[in-house]
């Protein structure tokens, strides 16, 4: 499904000497240009961080993490998140927690009034870009939850990302129908050093 | 227990769809109805009211009529959906909420598209936390599946590995005191556009008694 997709991006992982040439796609000049801009804005910015054996130069965050009470007699949650990479491309390839099972990673699309969900292995971040886990978009799906998710209750969430390695953020439970992130949850969170 | 495939043919799925999707915008274009300018999709007059035979979460057989004299909002759904349902549900508790001073009775119908897994039990804790109001409906797959054909919904099951998920239609229907189809919402309407309409069938009633 996402072939297509992530052989674009693939395009953009060419050197930058490369991408400028009249043959490179315009997305990957965008790319070329703002990725460092958004990487120089990475020094200064607070909220991206270098993750744990990160290799040098990728620069992902994790933000605006946060997930939903649970009804009882469900045993599935769902959690929320914005990944901004400041580095080169990488792909969030697996989600852990342990409250649950396991964690997937699922796309939902609405067409002519019917929501598909699918499951995705991976999800790619391109280089200097920005992804959005949210709702009725993409969402990491907790199945097998060990208890029932309250409001307020925090948990903390592994992220895999091929280069960027593992990732650790505290994820904050809203209420039963919140569709947006709480008010708790503010614009960082910062890998555990 | 009785597994069936549920996949309707794709060509019949589209029809119903597309059907809807017609229906409803020759609904906007035409509506005949009102002065009482409603938000939602208005659902054309001249078309028949889906019904139901289902079961209640006390085992009660219920059909549409026995809802007669309060507004309907009949949701499907499933459970285990981690996205839609629950913020769908907490939606129509929000609206519930915003309509009790204004004394609308109104009744939230959950109907479930995962009757395997969505027990009676089940059902009944799960609608409580969001409305101790909301009534869950279950059957047999056969009256499900009849269910959801009558009022367009179209629902697969869609395998995850060892787990399943359902895509589904994701509409809100609303239905008048007299039980008769009169507006369509989606997840993309919001609390104030719902509790407006249905605030404004009610007084609709309320003006024109006669059944």
């Amino acid at each position: 499904m996402n072939d297509s997709h992530r052989s674009s991006l693939r395009a953009c992982t060419a050197p930058a000497t490369v991408s400028r040439q009249s043959t490179a796609p315009s997305g990957c000049r965008a790319a070329w240009i703002f990725g460092p801009l958004l990487l120089a804005l990475s020094l200064i910015a607070p909220t991206v961080a270098l993750a744990d054996g990160a290799a040098p130069g990728v620069a992902v965050a994790v933000t605006k993490v946060w997930s939903r009470a649970t009804p009882p007699g469900t045993t599935v949650g769902v959690v929320y998140f914005e990944i901004t990479n400041a580095g080169g491309e990488d792909e969030l390839v697996g989600m852990e927690t342990p409250l649950a099972r396991t964690v997937e990673m699922h796309s939902t699309q609405t067409v002519a009034g019917v929501m598909r969900m699918r499951r995705v292995d991976s999800v790619p971040v391109p280089a200097g870009g920005r992804v959005t886990f949210g709702p009725g978009g993409l969402h990491a799906m907790l199945l097998d939850l060990t208890g029932p998710l309250r409001e307020r209750d925090q948990f903390p969430l592994t992220l895999v990302f091929r280069n960027a390695g593992r990732m650790q953020v505290q994820v904050i439970v809203g209420n039963l129908g919140a569709l947006v992130a709480p008010e708790a949850v503010g614009n960082s969170h910062a890998p555990p050093r | 227990m009785r597994r069936r495939g549920r996949q309707l043919p794709a060509s019949g799925r589209l029809a119903a769809v597309a059907a809807v999707a017609a229906l409803a915008v020759f609904a906007g274009a035409t509506s005949a109805a009102p002065q009482d300018d409603y938000r939602l999709a208005v659902w054309p007059s001249a078309e028949r009211t889906p019904g139901f035979q289902l079961e209640d979460v006390d085992g009660k057989h219920r059909t549409l009529s026995d809802y007669r004299g309060r507004l309907v909002v009949v949701y499907f759904g499933y459970v285990h959906c981690p996205d839609a349902c629950p913020a769908e549900l907490f939606k129509l508790s929000l609206v519930m909420k915003k309509l009790a001073p204004q004394h609308v009775a109104a009744q939230v119908l959950f109907i479930t598209l995962d009757p395997e897994r969505d027990t009676p039990a089940v059902l009944k804790t799960y609608l409580a936390a969001f409305d101790p109001s909301f009534v869950g409906l279950t059957g047999t797959i056969a009256q499900i599946d009849a269910t959801a054909s009558g009022f367009f919904v179209q629902y697969a099951r869609v395998a995850h590995g060892t787990d399943y998920s359902i895509d589904h239609s994701t509409g809100l229907f609303v239905l008048d005191a007299r039980g008769k189809l009169r507006l369509l919402g989606t997840l993309d309407t919001s609390v104030e556009d719902l509790a407006h309409d249905l605030a404004a069938l009610s007084s609709e009633r309320a003006r024109a008694p006669r059944g």
